[in-house]
Parts: C-alpha cells; structure tokens; sequence
C-alpha cells in the first residue's frame, strides 16, 4: 500500500486525482499505475484500469498469462463501479483499498459490484447468476494517508474540471 | 429497422422485475420486536438496503407475527475459492450470521429463514407498487437523474425524438458491421456499439465496437469513451503552460493548498486557476453533458 501511496502522490505532482494503485503477484509487484483522467482526457482511466493495462501489456493481451486471479490489488481508495466491475470480469484475488469512495464505490459505498459480480455487456439479467463472480474486499489500510492526499488535491478543487463539478473542499474523490 | 419512439425506462429493473438480494430474516412476537430492532440498528445498519421497511406484520396465522430484517446472506462468487475460506458462507441449514447477530438469534431460539428481496429502491411509483409485493418497501421520490428522465421524456420535440431515432439507427448499422468477427476464437460478445453524441450540435462525435477479442475490457462503451477521448486531445491539445509549470513552481502552489497566508503559493494557485478558466472555457468536460446511444447483442458470450 505504500508503492500504491506513492504513485497517489505522483498523480497529485501531474494534476491528478491522487490515487495510486500496485498489483502483487507470488509476493512480487508485478504492475504499478495511477490515475491520469486529466492527461488523456479520459474519465475511465482509473489507478486501477492503467495498473490492468500494464499488466496485460507486459503479458502481450494474454489473459491466460496475466493469470489475474493470482493477483491481489492495492488501491489507495475504493474501487469505483466501473472498476469493482472490471475486476469481477477479470476473476481477480483479494483486493484492499485505503479510503472509502462514497460517490462511486462499487465495492459496498454505492453499489455492492463485489458481491454481486458482473455479467459481460450483453447478458440478461437472469443471466448475471450464471457468471456471477465476485471480489474479495478489505478496505481501511493506511486510509489516513489516502485521504490526506485526495484532501490536498480537493482543497483547490481538480484544475480541469469546470466550476459546477468542482467539488468542496473534504468531499469524496471523483 | 423501424425503431420505435423513445420511452422512459427505470434503473435496476426490467420486464422481469426488480434484481433480488437474499436476506436472512426471523418471525417474532410483537413485543419481541422493540428489543430486536433497537439492537439490530447498531448490530446491523440496513446499510445499501434502507429503502426496505426493517419489520412488518405477517397476516397469515395466528399468533400475529412480526416479519424483521436481519442481514444479507453472504454469499461466496465461487464457494471453491480458497480466498473466500468458507467463513462467511451462508447455508439454508447453517445460516453464517456476524456473532453480535449470531448470539440474538441464539437467544431468540428462532430459525433464521431467508427471503429474496428487491436490491435496490424503486425509481417509479409504479415499480413501487410491484416491487412492494415482494417485500414492503418506504416510498421515496428519487432526486436522481432517472427521475428527471420521467419528467422529461414525454415532453421530447418530434425533432428531439427524430434525432434520437437518427443516432439509434446509426449504432445499430454499426453493430451488424461487427457480426463477420461472430467466429472468433475468444467467443468474445460482438455485436456490442456504441455512439456519443453531442446534444447540442445533435452530431456523433465518437463511436466504438466491442474489441473484447483484442482486450477483456475493451466493451463498445469503453471504447466509444477512448475514441471521443482521443478527439478531445486533438481539438484540444493539452496547453504548453501546462507543461512548462516549473516542478518547483508545482511544489509550492501544491504544498501551500491549505494556506491562505502563503501568499506566494496562493497567488501561484489563483494564476494557475485562471490560465486553465480560459484556456478550456469552450471545451467540454470529458464526455460530461454528451448523450450515449448503445446497442447491445445477446448473441455473444463473454468467456474464458
Ligand atoms: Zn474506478
């Protein structure tokens, strides 16, 4: 959680949503990532979403040998939906975050994505069952620290965000 | 294809009802109800569950019964998997309860029953009523955008529902595009699309087919997303000044965030603000405001 508290800090230096995140494999980091929505002007490029890419980048896109249900993922906040989703899909290991996202969290905040699993885009509902796989979540670690960053980061609000969607100072991460 | 015109549909329902959540309950007397509830409320908050009613009263038998909430049944993606280690894996014959909850139950001397309920509240008074059959649900007139939606959609132009038919039209041409890649060995959902568009200029600017086969995560959405991304950092290059902000001058303007006394760093702050105020005032934010026309194929299986 420290790497991934540490590339949070890098994504503050870039003008960034300060959230960093490290995925772990046979006791080794085997991908590390931040968020960068502001530099690509892509609101899905989550810590988490970049740290996958690079992971399956290295793996040259083979799923197989990513081998994510080996992996456990360290995010300094609560993935969001999206992201919650992404991992389902992906079978991943245990998965530990810092803060709490209580505007987007998939994980328990918002929509409960860990437990319910995911379907793939075009299932029907009665269908998600069938694929249902969930996540293994521990929140709270080093959450002090997590927050503090998104703090700074907010006091000013995000530099590229127009004025409506400025949010206050002390309010949740985007 | 001949679309029909636009209509309103909820969040977290469909023609097949509501999506279910299983939740252990019990049946006690009602003066048991008072201490149960009292004790349950800090045991176990409702937490995402708060729009079911906690307790009602079961009017088949007699003596009367109070029906209470005690918690969801937890319940493991993959019972096989080592990670889960079986602890929080509920069954009909042995319920898995939280110990605070385990000890009220064992002092109840009732069996915990499980009951399927609606996992989410209702968006329309309609599914209100529907869904309250399955187990009483508080109303709540949803502040959500959902709501705004059903205000709205009624009063949509002929032209407003004509450029919308327009733009469903086009993402569906582009799906059926995708059905030659129907064989692929990934077995991956093609025939997914999607299309954003700009409202205001009533014009596509971004459209993306599923690439699941290239990538696990790369859904016609995601895609879609990356392409008007992608648009947005040509017509809107990134600002030199952006760039050339010395990492000193970042240091300082970031560590005096909190300070309104470091006039150095707020001022650096308050120039920096303004730089980016009119440098981006006629770009849009990400894909904020844009509209997302989707078609999504049942024909594919995500697999692997
Ligand atoms: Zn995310």
């Amino acid at each position: 959680m420290n790497l991934a508290l540490a590339q949070a800090k890098e994504a503050l230096a870039c003008d960034e949503v300060p959230i960093g995140c490290v995925i772990v494999r046979d006791g080794q980091v085997v991908a590390t990532g931040r968020n960068a929505t502001n530099a690509t002007h892509n609101a899905t490029r989550h810590a988490e979403m970049v740290t996958i890419d690079q992971m399956l980048a290295e793996a040259s896109g083979n799923l197989a040998a990513a081998r994510f249900s080996e992996c456990e993922l360290y995010v300094t906040c609560e993935p969001c939906i999206m992201c919650a989703g992404a991992l389902c899909l992906l079978r991943f290991g245990p998965v530990h975050y810092g803060c709490v996202n209580t505007r987007f969290g998939g994980c328990g905040s918002v929509l409960d994505v860990h437990q319910r699993g995911c379907g793939a885009c075009g299932l029907a509902p009665g269908e998600l069952a069938h694929s249902h796989k969930g996540l293994s979540v521990t929140g709270g670690l080093m959450e002090a620290e997590a927050i503090d960053l998104l703090r700074k980061f907010y006091m000013t609000g995000n530099p590229k965000a127009p004025r409506p969607h400025r949010p206050l100072a002390g309010t949740s991460p985007a | 294809m001949q679309l029909e015109g636009p209509r309103f549909v909820a969040a977290h329902g469909s023609e097949h009802g509501p999506q279910l959540v299983d939740v252990w309950t019990v049946s006690v007397l009602p003066q048991q109800t008072h201490m149960l509830v009292g004790k349950l409320a800090t045991a176990a908050p409702l937490g995402s569950l708060q729009h079911l009613k906690r307790v009602w009263k079961t009017t088949a038998g007699t003596p009367v019964k109070m029906r209470i909430i005690l918690c969801r049944v937890l319940q493991p993606p993959d019972a096989a998997r080592p990670d889960f280690g079986g602890a929080a894996v509920s069954t009909a014959a042995e319920p898995h309860l939280p110990p605070a909850l385990a000890q009220l139950v064992s002092d109840l001397a009732i069996a915990p029953e499980q009951a399927a309920v609606p996992a989410h509240a209702p968006q329309t008074r309609e599914q209100w009523a529907e869904w309250s059959q399955i187990w009483p649900i508080t109303w709540r007139q949803p502040e959500s955008t959902a709501m705004y939606l059903a205000q709205q959609a009624p009063q949509l132009t002929q032209q407003e529902q004509e450029g919308m038919r327009r733009h469903m039209q086009r993402v569906w041409d582009l799906s059926g595009c995708t059905t030659s890649a129907a064989g692929s060995s990934e077995g991956a959902a093609v025939g997914n699309a999607c299309i954003i568009v700009d409202p205001v200029a009533g014009e596509a600017v971004a459209q993306g087919v599923d690439e699941t086969h290239a990538h696990p995560l790369r859904h016609a959405a995601m895609v879609a997303i990356d392409a008007a991304a992608q648009r947005d950092l040509l017509l809107w290059p990134p600002s030199p000044a952006d760039a050339e902000e010395q990492p000193a001058a970042k240091e300082q303007r970031l560590e005096g965030q909190g300070s309104v006394h470091d006039s150095t760093a707020a001022a650096s702050a308050h120039a920096h603000a303004a730089e980016c105020a009119t440098s981006h005032s006629e770009k849009p934010y990400l894909c904020t405001g844009w509209d997302c026309y989707l078609v999504v194929s049942r024909r594919g299986r995500y697999r692997h």
